[in-house]
């Protein structure tokens, strides 16, 4: 199954992460999130799309949350790919002090650093510790890159050696890596009635599974939530079930096209805009290149769907 | 749906208490293969051969306690529980027991066997030992050195005691973004896991050990419940028989329609939300802790400066220990250890004659030989002449054949390349080269023993031979040779009287000879790269 045959295609990778320039960030949670959102924004502009089907996948699954509550009318489906950020840390203080003292320390001193500090730490043996510490992400994508299975590992390192600056926004965002400072459930019922949102989870990820429907149920009656489950996939439901992924994006984004007027839908569609077919083969073959070297990086970009 | 459990060491408790759920909540799902690697082979073995699990459990923190004391280790008495009237004939195939070098082993139906598997698959270096146990004549190590958590297929329902990617794990308070994936087995970076990961070769308290099988119970029925898989033995039973129906594509009026709403499940799911471990388990860990705090030895350990002294005295506590096992195992090994020293002194002898060999390594030998031909019989105007020629060499005798019609003095070059290989079953290749006339040679290469033959030829006396006795010279069988006679008997030329020529012993003597071929018998051996012999014969 292709992934969004009939739509445009573009994946971008929201500044600080991977290709994308490296800005410094501010220290404060709600200004990094404000400036991350205004990037997507502005890049909106620059490209003049009036209305996209935003997909985000963990921590991009968060900053698309955070841009349709901002920007409703741009967005004319949401679709989270095991989202990042949408709980609120509980803590239960009587399991919490059954962990060993040597256990928790190495836990609180990792927290103050950079999560990805090990790979810039060990300088030119970073892409060899991102080999052996991860040795199932070339595994999963070896149906895309057939023999050339080093470049996953080789992008990671190469993208994550430079400047961290996106990486200490997304510190910035976290209460101790798993949770987020200002978590999206709160803020749920912020988003926009008429915005629809496709939650989907891999079965086997660590990601909380029940927010989604805790989206629902912090969501009015009428607006539209559906939440998926793939089944055998991880985290990274796009490569560990490319399959089923994309026949539910797909499906997503034409349900988007056909049943969705009963949601009552302020933005007037736009014409569609004719794309001349070699154009069409250009993006895809951007969008193949970017989607299979950019999506592996856990929530360091979001991807966008234009209709 | 296949299960698939997580080699973890002493973690493998998780597992029971995963086994004990499965086993009360959902039974039906235990018809298809269980694999598992280290102690997840022993837990599927177990849940196989439906043994209590309760016994498990107890000789988990029975022999964790045992380990406490005595580092050594040894998966040995874990496999005691086995019971060895277990009905292994009925599930030994539904079990995957997986071992370094990524592969299956492959158990036959007898308890030996299955006692070798799980033995090799839960070998851990330096800890239970030295030198990896056999099964089936093969050395293997520890699953989890390869592929901790075998996938059988893609319905595969992973069990791991670390949290990260499996279908049943534990969850964490606080979920990591970042993993380690160590031997397919996704393992979270978080504190908690830290602490699992020390606990896998160094057993924990009974008290920990009982939360990790309740912990592997709680995460089993979540599991279960989410995917909605607790049901009725009645739904259990009709949605077998809808399997089935779908499979054969087979519509009949359902007489027992599956009802998702069946009271019986749903009360069966309502039971299990409230569910605990099963109370002969649960006990099991009530005694065991109970053990370990009652007394006044245990009182006297517990105690905060005991620790510390039982810290500070590790060093010497392990050297006596290891000092203690190395010496209970040469007691053990004591009746065989004869014949195990011959064997490594001979697999040591053989390594370093390769190691020689290597060093021998000669180049290219080109070897000539010339031979004399008598004519023993000859007649007719037309001069046909039949040339029987062995060549000697490793294990090989060239038969060289050919006819002439010209009595004359010619020279043969026979260039023989071919494969000095042990078990030529056909003849090489072979090329011959007649220079003077017209010949056709007829070459034959026989694989035989070149000593022998050798010592043969030295046995050989060319007036016997002028005798025409020479049909057994070569140790040929009689039949090669009529074989040839007739070949040649075939050809148009000796349709005349035919002059038989036999070979005598070569001109360059037979010392030469001998050289010659035993270099070339070296010479084979050592790199058996293609030789060259030029052949001259000279009448």
């Amino acid at each position: 199954m292709t992934f969004g045959v009939p739509f445009l295609i573009i994946a971008i990778t929201s500044s600080g992460f991977g290709r994308s320039s490296r800005p410094r960030f501010s220290t404060d949670p709600e200004t990094v999130e404000r400036q991350l959102v205004t990037s997507i924004e502005e890049w909106r502009k620059e490209l003049k799309l009036q209305e996209m089907i935003l997909l985000g996948h963990s921590f991009g699954g968060y900053l698309a949350f955070a841009y349709a509550i901002q920007y409703p009318d741009r967005v004319k489906h949401l679709i989270l790919a095991d989202p990042w950020g949408f709980p609120q840390k509980s803590i239960d203080p009587q399991k919490a002090s059954k962990i060993p003292l040597w256990a928790r320390m190495i836990g609180n001193l990792y927290k103050n650093f950079n999560p990805l500090w090990p790979v810039r730490f060990v300088g030119p043996l970073g892409q060899w510790v991102v080999e052996k510490m991860r040795p199932d992400l070339p595994k999963k994508f070896t149906p895309v890159l057939k023999e050339d299975s080093s470049a996953i590992t080789e992008y990671i390192f190469q993208c994550n050696v430079q400047a961290p600056s996106g990486e200490s926004a997304f510190h910035t965002l976290t209460e101790g890596l798993g949770y987020a400072k200002r978590p999206m459930l709160h803020r749920v019922d912020q988003l926009a009635a008429h915005v629809p949102v496709t939650v989907i989870y891999g079965s086997r990820s660590w990601v909380d599974n029940s927010s989604g429907d805790k989206i629902k149920e912090a969501r009015s009656q009428n607006s539209f939530v559906q939440v998926k489950s793939v089944t055998g996939a991880g985290h990274h439901v796009y490569a560990d079930r490319a399959d089923v992924f994309n026949k539910m994006v797909n499906d997503t984004c034409t349900l988007s096209d056909e049943k969705l007027d009963i949601v009552t839908t302020k933005a007037v569609k736009p014409p569609k805009e004719p794309q001349e077919p070699e154009e069409e083969v250009k993006e895809e073959e951007e969008r193949k290149k970017e989607e299979e070297k950019k999506k592996e990086e856990d929530g360091q970009h979001q991807q966008d769907k234009v209709t | 749906m296949n299960l698939s459990f997580a080699g973890c060491g002493f973690l493998g408790i998780y597992h029971v208490g995963v086994a004990v759920c499965f086993k009360k909540y959902a039974p039906h799902m235990l018809v298809e293969k269980i694999a598992g690697a280290s102690a997840g082979a022993v837990a599927a073995c177990c849940l196989l051969c439906d043994m209590p699990l309760g016994k498990l459990a107890l000789q988990v923190v029975c022999y964790s306690w045992d380990c406490t004391l005595m580092l050594t280790l040894h998966i040995g008495p874990i496999l005691n529980i086995c019971p060895a009237s277990c009905d292994i004939f009925d599930w030994w195939n539904k079990l995957a027991i997986h071992a370094t070098r990524n592969v299956t082993l492959v158990v036959k139906p007898v308890l030996i066997s299955l006692r070798q598997a799980l033995l090799a698959s839960a070998f851990v270096p330096f800890f239970s030992g030295f030198i990896p146990p056999k099964f089936h004549g093969v050395r293997y190590m520890d699953g989890g050195v390869s592929d901790n958590l075998p996938v059988l297929d893609e319905n595969t329902i992973t069990v791991s005691p670390f949290c990260g990617e499996s279908d049943i794990c534990p969850r964490d308070l606080s979920p990591q973004l970042f993993h380690m994936n160590f031997a397919n087995t996704s393992v979270e970076l978080s504190s908690q896991n830290f602490f699992r990961i020390m606990r896998i070769l160094f057993p924990p308290d009974p008290e920990i050990l009982s939360q990790m099988c309740q912990q592997g119970f709680d995460d089993a029925l979540r599991f279960l419940s989410k995917n909605n898989l607790i049901n009725c033995t009645k739904c259990v039973a009709v949605q077998s028989k809808l399997i089935v129906v779908q499979k054969e594509n087979y519509q009949h009026p359902d007489e027992d329609e599956f009802d998702p709403e069946c009271k019986e499940c749903i009360r069966h799911r309502e039971e299990a939300l409230v569910a605990n471990l099963p109370p002969t388990v649960k006990a099991i860990f009530q005694d065991a802790i109970d053990s370990a705090n009652k007394g006044f030895v245990n009182w006297v350990f517990k105690h905060r400066t005991m620790r510390l002294v039982s810290i500070v005295s590790l060093p010497y506590l392990i050297t006596v220990d290891f000092i203690y096992a190395v010496f209970n195992k040469f007691v053990q090994m004591a009746p065989v250890l004869g014949t195990n020293m011959k064997a490594v002194s001979r697999f040591l002898l053989e390594q370093v004659a390769i190691l020689l060999k290597r060093f021998n390594r000669t180049t290219n030998l080109t070897a000539n030989m010339i031979c004399r031909i008598a004519l023993t019989e000859y007649s007719s105007s037309k001069y046909n002449l039949r040339v029987t020629k062995y060549v000697l060499t490793n294990r090989k005798v060239i038969r060289s054949t050919f006819l002439t019609n010209e009595m004359a003095l010619f020279q043969m070059n026979v260039t023989e390349i071919f494969d000095v290989t042990e078990k030529g079953d056909l003849p090489p290749p072979s090329s011959a080269t007649l220079l003077d006339n017209e010949a056709e040679p007829l070459i034959t290469i026989k694989d035989e023993d070149w000593t022998t033959e050798y010592c043969e030829q030295e046995e050989y006396d060319p007036e016997a031979d002028e005798e025409g006795n020479n049909g057994g010279i070569f140790s040929d069988p009689e039949s090669e040779w009529m074989t040839n006679s007739s070949t040649s008997s075939s050809s148009p030329l000796s349709s005349h009287r035919s002059l038989t020529l036999t070979d005598l012993r070569p001109e360059s003597d037979q010392t030469g000879c001998q050289h010659n071929s035993r270099s070339q018998a070296h010479h084979s051996k050592v790199d058996r790269k293609r030789s060259t012999i030029s052949l001259n014969i000279s009448i």
